[in-house]
């Protein structure tokens, strides 16, 4: 099977890190692409390559959910599985990114059980 | 500050870092007393500082020795540390996960605020002085893990009327 291609969009290294092996972790063959905020993931994102992202919400430059409508928005981009990954954990901020176009939402801290369930429903989906 | 919604943030900080201690780093931790404290603070070696807008307005500071940063990051991690910036990057995403899930919390509370990116400081014995917050006293609160103290959260705030 070939390796999923995962854009991870966050501003904090060491969460973009901790991502790839949390998703190492529970089995999966990962070939990351890494972007260190909305503006940073646009000029990464390859649509002929990416088959998921995983992204943050709160970041400078762009944050994670002008991020996600910009992908929508896209016709090439626009059905790319997304996750949002963010300590942002009330029930109104679950509503607007689900609202912009954010298939799932992990709230940190995480598992990597819990991101692995969430992968396997989104991608599931696609 | 309304007394109750300061206690609610203070126990609200104290299950978050719990929380993401357990999950995140595979600690267990035990909070202090909590004590109020006037004047400016004296932080350690590596600090997070996040500041609080909305409802309640000020700061929470989170603030450990670089000995525990990097034993915290690299469990976090499960790997050795590579550089210095991820032990101060790994320090930033533990502040923000602690206050915001604290923010979560309190979010079920009615108590809504928006949250900075963390804005870090390196260095010891570097203080903070809040002037907008001119009065306002600081309360920290120490956490331990086998039988040491290891790192504490400080928060400043106020209500807005």
């Amino acid at each position: 099977m070939a390796a999923l291609k995962v854009l991870i969009v966050d501003d904090s290294l060491v969460m973009r890190k901790l991502v790839v092996k949390s998703l190492k972790e529970v089995g999966f063959e990962v070939d990351p692409v890494e972007a260190s905020d909305g503006k940073d993931a646009l000029r990464k994102l390859d649509p002929k390559t990416v088959n998921l992202i995983i992204s943050d919400w709160n970041m400078p430059q762009m944050d994670g959910l002008s991020f996600v409508k910009k992908v929508r928005e896209n016709k090439d981009t626009k059905r790319i599985p997304i996750i949002m990954l963010t300590t942002e954990g009330s029930m109104a901020k679950f509503e607007e990114a689900l609202n912009c176009g954010v298939d799932d939402y992990i709230t940190k801290p995480f598992t990597p059980d819990k991101l692995k369930k969430k992968l396997e429903k989104v991608m599931g989906k696609s | 500050m309304n007394e109750r919604l300061f206690q609610n943030i203070i126990q609200a900080l104290i299950h978050s870092a719990h929380d993401v201690f357990q999950t995140m780093i595979f600690m267990d931790i035990q909070p202090k007393e909590p004590f109020d404290r006037k004047g400016l603070n004296c932080l350690s070696d590596i600090t997070g500082v996040i500041s609080l807008t909305g409802s309640v307005v000020g700061s929470i500071i989170l603030s450990m020795d670089a000995q525990f940063a990097r034993k915290a990051v690299s469990n976090m991690l499960g790997d050795q540390i590579e550089s210095e910036q991820e032990v101060v990057d790994g320090v930033g995403e533990i502040t923000n996960m602690v206050v915001g899930m604290a923010k979560t919390e309190l979010s079920n509370l009615s108590c809504d605020f928006e949250i900075s990116v963390p804005v870090m400081i390196v260095g010891k014995g570097s203080t903070i002085k809040h002037l907008s917050l001119e009065g306002s006293s600081l309360t920290t609160i120490p956490f331990m893990a086998d039988g040491q103290t290891i790192f504490h959260l400080e928060l400043y705030a106020k209500d807005t009327p």
